[in-house]
């Protein structure tokens, strides 16, 4: 059998505003579609809430672009990514949730209903959660940007192919850059891991794996200071942070996993966030706003783990629930704000 | 041996169920030197037999090049996905993996014989248009972010006579991949010189589009 | 997959609790590379092993059984190497880098605990119970089996772990008196099987216990089954009812707890002593969902790595 994946065709985009019955105000709108948004909509559609999920680019969020997954508690034999994706995808639709892949760009919680608009539209939410996860961050070098999608990756899933029996250079030391850098061995001639520390992040179950593996090689305390290349990328100009000494490695590929960046641009002065832009709640997923929860990654700095960020989209929506129960009626009549 | 698992099957059914116009794939194959032209040639005929108003046509590359130069196909294997119109929807390589859902997509959408999912500021955009406009997404089967950027181009090449827009699966044609130098998936080329990065929105694409067509002007 | 462990070995971490925030917990802390020792009273004896249809578990279109559920989260543990007892925890002792938990069939050491001991527990309201414990009535049959030689007993409990006690018990006891308190046992059917079948058990369904009689000793039960008022001499009552309070009766009053019997930790899942940690239903922190208890089972043993690594930030285990 050939591997295919099937996600639900997309229903007719709306010309202006949402159709959810005839006032176009949700229960509740889940702003991301990875898994805390998709457990969210899970039991906020058996709670028979009217539920719109945004699932931006990449429904199903990160384990959409990751190989396997070993620790998602219920699979004793490990999931690829895209296929617990799947799964999440198609529960929250069984359960009734409408999902978009949209994206909101601006945000209103200054009253309620809650104003939500994408490139396409306008919806109204009584309550949001927020679940827009996080971004992988940059290395802010010179070339980064240029020679971005033509040798420089943040997603060796995607990209891996490209580099068939070519070389790569991982830059990172946790267990991201670990596990992708052993993925890309797959395909890779040889894989080098570049980390600024001496010595690596990673958990040792990844170590262990990096180590035995003949084609990964370890550049440890080392920094990549610029991606050098012509029409693409041929190699990296790396420094030793501690012999200062500076060098040209070759190479025909730059995969990128230093570590993730909340999305939380466009809650910039509505939402309380910490000092690393994380949305900042409590142990019941309320933010500062009465009505607006969050979950997963983007208020998660320290676990970010698939059942973590489920486990805290179930609370949210629950909360979301309870907080409908308490305060059903809306401040202001659907409509009469200026959209 | 199906390629396509029952239930799988079923879900297609199902998302075919509605389906009001005469969809016809038109699919081009050889007898060899293709790797995935007998694969795809079976998922086209097995898609085709999971609705009525789906039909499979297979012709040969070779011997029927007259067929292939009328609907512009240059490569194979490839699917063309004809409605009441030829709206230049194709597909060049395996639609397999997650492009498997593009190809669904693109049935439905061919079939309904309008852009569904384009905004109305997009349709109007695109009626704008008057010069040809060849858009090529190269992307890979296990490349989550590619079927948005497929379904969006073939959008445009249903609201417009003007535009057609091909899905290329990068790894089946490594000397395309190299012409455009597509490291990185997907990648959305415009006219032979306008490239996009990523899983862009209609807006961007849009944009990008108006401008491969203003440079040409120049 | 599950190893008989008799606690000869140091564990890096033992889990009370094999429920879905143990089994996590346990999950979690193998693939981390901990020697991880789960101790479990069965499958079918947590607020899951009852549970018939969930749907609601995100990854798990279901409809898949609780029991199920948890089974398919230990055999994940077990793969990245965590050991199983089937035993229950009856005494521990946290204080220092030593941590003991006595079972009924051993003790086991470990450098850091997480409880998940979860919500089925219950206060001793039958009439009796409380003042005849250790003289008679007893929660423990591989404890107290031995005293009941050629005697009758009682059993009341309608689970795996009232299952297994009661068929200990034929081993020593002459009579059985088995009393569930619902009509059918929800015990796995091979051991619900044995026990009906058993030559030395007396099976009475619906049978709720009203009171345990005897002035120095236990001397009879008075209990209704099927409506009908009973009352039978025995010597002993073995007691496995399930109610809807944190189990921590073990801990001794070792750990503070709040006014409704739930463990307190702060935001990393640790509890006032260092080293000893707590995850799932025992917080009462949420409302009774499996995802939940999972997800603070992750959490509490990824704490415990950072506190057994003495890391400053905790490493994330990603998957990616």
């Amino acid at each position: 059998m050939l591997e295919l994946h099937l996600t639900a065709p997309e229903r007719e985009s709306p010309a202006s505003g949402p159709e959810a019955g005839e006032t176009g105000l949700y229960d509740l709108i889940v702003l991301g579609g990875g898994p805390a948004g998709l457990t969210a909509a899970i039991y906020a559609g058996r709670a028979r809430l009217k539920t719109l999920v945004l699932t931006g680019y990449l429904p199903g969020g990160q384990p959409a672009n990751t190989d396997v997954v070993e620790n998602f508690p219920a699979f004793p034999d490990g999931v690829a990514g895209p296929e617990l994706a799947r799964l999440f995808l198609q529960q929250a639709r069984r359960f009734g949730a409408r999902l978009e892949t949209d994206e909101a760009v601006r945000v209103d919680f200054s009253t309620r209903p809650f104003a939500i608009h994408t490139h396409k539209a306008t919806y109204q939410g009584r309550t949001v959660i927020v679940a827009t996860g996080v971004v992988p961050r940059r290395l802010g070098v010179p070339g980064e940007d240029r020679f971005f999608g033509r040798g420089v990756s943040s997603c060796a899933t995607c990209d891996g192919f490209f580099y068939r029996d070519r070389d790569v250079v991982v830059v990172g030391g946790g267990d991201s850059a670990l596990a992708e850098g052993i993925f890309l061995t797959r395909f890779a001639r040889q894989v080098t891991i570049v980390h600024r520390r001496d010595e690596l992040r990673a958990t040792k179950i990844y170590q262990e794996r990096a180590f035995a593996n003949p084609k990964i090689r370890f550049l440890l305390s080392t920094v990549v200071e610029e991606i050098l290349g012509d029409q693409t990328v041929n190699g990296v100009r790396v420094r030793n942070v501690k012999t200062g000494e500076s060098r040209i490695v070759e190479t025909d590929g730059v995969f990128i996993y230093v570590g993730m960046e909340p999305r939380t641009e466009l809650f910039v002065g509505q939402l309380e966030l910490n000092e690393q832009g994380y949305v900042v709640s409590d142990r019941r997923q309320r933010t500062n706003v009465p009505g607006v929860f969050v979950a997963g990654d983007v208020q998660d700095p320290l676990y970010r783990q698939i059942v973590v960020a489920a486990g805290s989209g179930a609370i949210a929506a629950m909360e979301a629930e309870k907080f409908l129960g308490e305060y059903p009626d809306v401040s202001n009549q659907p409509g009469s704000k200026a959209l | 041996m199906p390629l396509i698992s029952q239930e799988i099957a079923n879900q297609v059914k199902d998302y075919f169920a509605d389906l009001t116009g005469r969809v016809r794939l038109i699919m081009f194959t050889q007898e060899f030197e293709c790797e995935f032209c007998a694969e795809t040639r079976q998922l086209v005929e097995e898609i085709a037999r999971l609705s009525d108003k789906v039909e499979a046509e297979v012709y040969n590359f070779v011997t029927d090049r007259e067929k292939a130069n009328e609907l512009g196909v240059d490569k194979i294997p490839a699917i063309a996905v004809i409605g009441a119109q030829d709206y230049g929807v194709r597909f060049y390589g395996i639609p397999a993996g997650y492009e498997f859902s593009s190809l669904i997509q693109a049935i439905r959408t061919v079939s309904a014989g309008r852009p569904e999912l384009l905004s109305p500021e997009g349709v109007q955009r695109l009626a704008r248009i008057g010069s040809p406009v060849h858009i090529q997404v190269f992307v890979t089967p296990t490349c989550p972010y590619c079927p948005q950027a497929v379904v969006l181009a073939h959008q445009m090449a249903v609201a417009s006579p003007m535009v057609r827009a091909d899905m290329v699966e990068a790894t089946e044609f490594p000397h395309l991949a190299i012409k455009y130098q597509v490291m990185g998936v997907p990648r959305t080329v415009i006219n032979e010189k306008t490239h996009i990065e990523g899983a862009a929105p209609e807006s961007l694409v849009l944009a990008k589009l108006e401008e491969a067509l203003a440079g040409s002007r120049a | 997959m599950f190893q008989i462990s008799l606690g000869a070995k140091r564990y890096d971490v033992i889990v009370i609790g094999g429920g879905p925030a143990g089994a996590t917990a346990a999950l979690y802390a193998a693939r981390a590379g901990l020697a991880t020792l789960v101790i479990d009273k069965g499958l079918t004896a947590g607020a899951l092993g009852t549970t018939g249809n969930i749907v609601n578990y995100p990854g798990v279109p279901g409809p898949i059984s609780g029991a199920e559920l948890v089974r398919r989260i230990r055999e994940q543990a077990a793969s990245f190497g965590a050991e199983f007892v089937n035993d229950r925890a009856l005494r521990a002792e946290l204080a220092g880098p030593d941590k003991k938990i006595w079972g009924g069939q051993g003790v086991y050491t470990g450098r850091a605990v997480i409880i998940a001991t979860g919500a089925l527990g219950r206060t001793q309201h039958i009439p009796g119970e409380e003042r005849l414990l250790g003289r008679g009535v007893s929660y423990c049959a591989t404890c107290d089996g031995a005293f009941f030689r050629e005697r009758q007993v009682a059993v009341a409990g309608n689970n795996d772990e009232a299952a297994e006690e009661a068929l200990t018990l034929t081993r020593f006891a002459s009579t059985v008196h088995f009393l569930s308190p619902t009509p059918v046992l929800q015990a796995s059917p091979h051991l619900a099987g044995e026990l009906r079948s058993h030559p030395r058990v007396v099976f009475y369904p619906a049978a709720r216990l009203r009171e345990i009689i005897g002035t120095e000793r236990v001397e009879m039960v008075r209990f209704t089954s099927e409506g009908k008022e009973q009352t039978i001499p025995v010597e002993g009552v073995f007691i496995y009812l399930q109610g809807n309070l944190p189990i921590t009766d073990f801990l001794e009053g070792q750990l503070p707890t709040s006014e409704g019997g739930c463990l307190l930790v702060d935001e990393h899942f640790q509890t006032a002593i260092p080293g000893v940690f707590a995850a799932g239903d025992v917080l009462c922190r949420h409302l009774k969902q499996a995802v939940i208890a999972a997800a603070e089972g992750a959490q509490a043993a990824m704490a415990v790595d950072r506190y057994l690594h003495g890391r400053e930030k905790l490493r994330p285990d990603w998957s990616k």
